[in-house]
């Protein structure tokens, strides 16, 4: 199909001003356009909502770490067995698992069931980048991309110590060619390499890894001017240090100061946004946003059901291991990263998992502008992907939301802005921004998450519902590079994504620098380590 | 451009190979088994059918047959396959509702999923570990290039050797959490971070309490289990496979999703082999069922094939990615291109027929 007319639908396109008017999208040869011929293919889409493609900004998906997770959980897969699709377009269907972590062809089906048609995997270790475009490669429809782990590399650590700073920009910029990423991710700047030494604890950004001046502060500084100084579209991706601890609202505040006054993004800040004792600082995020229109983040959603805790932040693996006795994987990768997965339960009944919904849903909430704060549930951390429908739902709809807050335990929420009451119901063009066109625009996706002549044909269209969470999970239309791949609400085609990557320059002088480094340190040969897609 | 020797789990990337004459004159830095692996890299590049010559399209419509007319095929991957062939494998049992397995024992993956595995890549240990376990192994036999390329060669690191008993694992394990002492678990608690290392395919049965002994070692310090697998590419098919499934090995996809049967595999009445039938266990050779085998000399095997169809050796005709007995994955740089038909290519070929409306 090379010409398609959307026509009559009531259309959601914040990016380009466009707040539920009525009109007709067109599409020839994958990408949006004024107009077609008046005998173009057309889907009436006369009461129905029309939006960009889903954009998921975080969410683990297709890295190695990602698939120990799912050999990790056949009790899950055997609970959810999912058939192949019947498709019209001569490609192979498959079939596959589900669950929190499920295959990946059933992940690639399932994010166009949602209407999503672009996913980052936000932590990759950059040597088993392999895995990662292999795992792509069996990731139908939707386009891929990722962020390397670069926030406890040896490489990196000894240029900070070294007082090497361009170095390390250098550094950067080759290594992210080479493995065929998107942008750079840090978590638990210096944590992990502390957690390879047994030391579980950082108590400020200036706590010493190794040298003395190689400190998170450091780290953070480093990469962040890395980032921008190699024009990357998406800024440096910052998991924060003490995950998951109360209290780490303080060193969560005191990165984003680090790197005050240039572009970063925070990263599933619900996870970062604890007061101690237990308490939501959500309050204390939402201000720093206000004030400070450089900086972005996702939300990272804790959503009550079954999720597997996954992370390069290995040491916060541990401790949720000793604390739940559930099983764990951890792996220590050479000199770059870790990998710790925790299968978990967030129930309703527990102080914390309580909590930690609230604080999430206040970021949102209290968020000055949805543009810089999106959704995420930091798949598949804080829930699946497959509820993002209900956390619509909670946005959207006060009376819902509040019947839910009254059945959830209680302790950890006094003077919570939530249990005190909020008012703010997000609207369907907020929902727009805060799925598509804010991802899109974070992530320097100039052809995505809007619906503006030359965009990519991107488009999902809803049928309408006063369950909001209905009405997301099931689009009825959903068009991929200008293919129709969800009709009538089922899965038809499965075409091929893209690849997102980028290639920065860099002084390729570096490199005899870091061959000698690989000869000494690691373990595959230098020549090996870059990806060819 | 160095190359990646599938002579053992190790998947040694150095190796320079020469070639002549369409031979292959010297694999340098290969270790003696690297060296047998390589060989002179000439295979056999027929296609049969019950013994009988034929072409390939021939021997892959008769394949075709012999599989879409079983009521319960088996599809089984051989060690040393490129991750392109164990994902094209993969999707042809798919499409058939077949049985799919592979090398990798049972034993040694339903302990990991039960319980998790603590683990590391071999450039961590090598930085990073002080002492060092062999637990049953003597590495210098089956992984000869072990010690010298990936274990830490500084000045004051501890090598033990201890023999395979899972009650000395047991043991240990209860006396680093508190009950009782053992000599070792006083030297173990002492490291900064310790590395066991085992052989997974010699005797998977002690991985489970192999397992419960490195997780118990962190906390105290750090430990890590390394689980050493033989040659070609067997941490990728549990790679592939569970990506593409949900499950790593013993995958019945006849109700038409898979299903995971590690403990009671399903009986079969035809069956495909991948890749070169001399890693076949025994209990499949000595079947009296039709048996189609795509992979290495399949020409040669001494099955009583109905279909053979010689293709290359992951490596060295084939091209692709394979991954290291510690997961990371790795490029294949093949020496001898275009001489046999490749093994991903060939499956691929199998599979438009069998899906042919």
């Amino acid at each position: 199909m090379t010409s398609l007319r959307i026509a009559g639908g009531t259309v959601y396109d914040p990016a380009n001003g466009v707040d539920g008017d009525v009109r007709d999208i067109c599409v020839r040869d994958g990408q949006i356009v004024a107009d077609v011929p008046a005998d173009a293919p057309k889907i009436d889409a006369r009461g129905m909502v029309v939006m960009p493609g889903g954009i998921d900004i975080h969410a683990h998906v297709a890295a190695a770490s990602v698939n120990l997770a799912r050999m990790l959980l056949p009790e899950e897969h055997a609970l959810d067995p999912v058939p192949a699709p019947r498709l019209d377009d001569g490609v192979i269907p498959r079939s596959g698992s589900g669950g929190t972590v499920p295959s990946t062809f059933t992940t690639g089906y399932r994010y166009a069931g949602l209407g999503y048609t672009t996913v980052f995997d936000a932590a990759v270790a950059p040597i088993s980048a392999r895995s990662t475009h292999a795992q792509f490669d069996d990731t139908p429809i939707v386009d891929g991309g990722f962020f390397a782990l670069l926030g406890n590399d040896e490489y990196l650590l000894r240029q900070i110590a070294a007082g090497e700073r361009d170095r390390a920009r250098e550094y950067v910029g080759w290594l992210l060619g080479a493995t065929k990423a998107y942008s750079i991710k840090i978590v638990n700047p210096g944590g992990v390499e502390l957690w390879k030494q047994n030391v579980r604890e950082i108590k400020s950004l200036d706590d010493p890894i190794g040298a003395a001046n190689v400190t998170p502060r450091a780290i953070l500084e480093t990469l962040t001017d890395a980032g921008n100084a190699l024009g990357l579209p998406h800024p440096v991706h910052i998991h924060c240090n003490n995950l998951g601890l109360p209290g780490n609202i303080e060193i969560t505040l005191e990165s984003m100061r680090a790197v005050g006054g240039r572009r970063a993004h925070f990263t599933h800040l619900q996870f970062q946004s604890y007061a101690k004792p237990w308490a939501s600082a959500a309050k204390r995020i939402a201000e720093y946003f206000a004030a400070h229109p450089e900086v972005s983040g996702d939300v990272g959603q804790v959503m009550f059901g079954p999720a597997c805790t996954l992370t390069a932040d290995g040491a916060v693996e541990y401790l949720l291991h000793m604390s739940t006795g559930r099983k764990w994987v951890n792996v220590d990768i050479e000199l770059e990263t870790g990998c710790g997965i925790v299968p978990y339960t967030y129930r309703d009944t527990a102080a914390v998992a309580a909590l930690q919904w609230v604080v999430g849903l206040e970021l949102f909430l209290l968020s000055p502008d949805p543009w810089r704060l999106v959704l995420s549930t930091d798949h598949p951390n804080g829930g699946s992907f497959m509820s993002y429908p209900e956390l619509i739902r909670l946005l959207m709809d006060r009376t819902y939301r509040d019947d839910r807050l009254k059945k959830i335990n209680q302790k950890h929420l006094a003077g919570s802005a939530l249990a005190d009451g909020l008012a703010r119901e997000y609207t369907l063009s907020e929902i727009a921004i805060i799925t598509r066109a804010g991802p899109a625009r974070l992530l320097g996706l100039r052809n995505k998450g809007h619906l503006g002549p030359g965009a990519d044909a991107d488009i999902t269209v809803y049928a309408r519902s006063a369950n909001a969470a209905e009405m997301f999970a099931t689009p009825r239309y959903v068009v991929k590079a200008g293919a129709l791949v969800v009709e009538e609400g089922q899965l038809r085609r499965a075409p091929s994504g893209q690849r997102l990557h980028i290639t920065p320059g860099y002084d390729r002088a570096v490199e005899s620098d870091i061959r000698k480094y690989f000869q000494e340190n690691v373990s595959i040969e230098f020549d090996n380590y870059a990806v060819t897609l | 451009m160095t190359t990646t020797c599938l002579g053992c789990g190790l998947a040694c990337d150095d190796i320079a190979v020469t070639v002549r004459d369409g031979r292959i004159l010297e694999a340098v830095n290969a270790c003696d088994l690297g060296v047998r692996w390589f060989g002179d890299g000439t295979v056999p590049t027929l296609a049969r059918i019950g013994g009988a010559g034929v072409t390939v399209p021939t021997a892959l419509a008769e394949a075709a047959r012999v599989l879409t007319t079983a009521k319960r095929p088996l599809v089984y991957l051989a060690a040393e396959l490129s991750i392109s062939a164990q994902r094209e494998a993969c999707a042809l049992a798919d499409v058939l509702g077949a049985m799919l397995d592979t090398v990798t024992p049972s034993e040694l993956i339903l302990p990991i999923q039960e319980r998790g595995r603590c683990s590391a890549t071999f450039g961590e240990l090598r930085y990073r570990a002080d002492i060092v376990v062999f637990w049953g192994v003597d590495p210098d036999h089956a992984y000869p290039r072990l010690r010298s390329r990936y274990l830490p060669d500084r000045a004051g690191v501890q090598f033990i050797s201890v023999d395979l008993s899972v009650e000395a694992a047991a043991l240990t394990r209860a006396a680093i959490l508190g009950h009782g002492m053992t000599p070792l678990a006083e030297r173990l608690v002492k490291g900064k971070y310790v590395a066991i290392v085992v052989d997974g395919e010699q005797r998977p049965e002690y991985i489970e309490a192999l397992l419960a002994l490195t997780e118990a070692l962190n906390g105290p310090t750090r430990a890590a289990l390394m689980i050493l697998r033989g040659g070609g590419n067997r941490v990728g098919a549990d790679s592939v496979l569970t990506w593409q499934t949900g499950y790593p090995k013993a995958i019945d996809f006849a109700r038409g999703a898979p299903r995971y049967c590690p403990y009671d595999p399903p009986e079969f009445d035809a069956a495909l082999i991948v890749g070169s039938s001399a890693s076949v266990p025994e209990s499949l050779r000595l079947t009296n069922i039709p048996t189609v085998i795509i992979g290495p000399r399949a020409s040669e095997n001494l099955l009583a094939a109905a279909v053979a169809i010689d293709t290359g050796i992951a490596g060295i005709h084939d091209g692709g990615t394979a991954v290291r007995t510690d997961e990371l994955p790795l490029p294949l740089r093949p020496a001898l291109v275009g001489v046999v038909p490749e093994t991903a290519a060939t499956v691929r070929e199998l599979t438009a027929l069998v899906t042919q409306p």
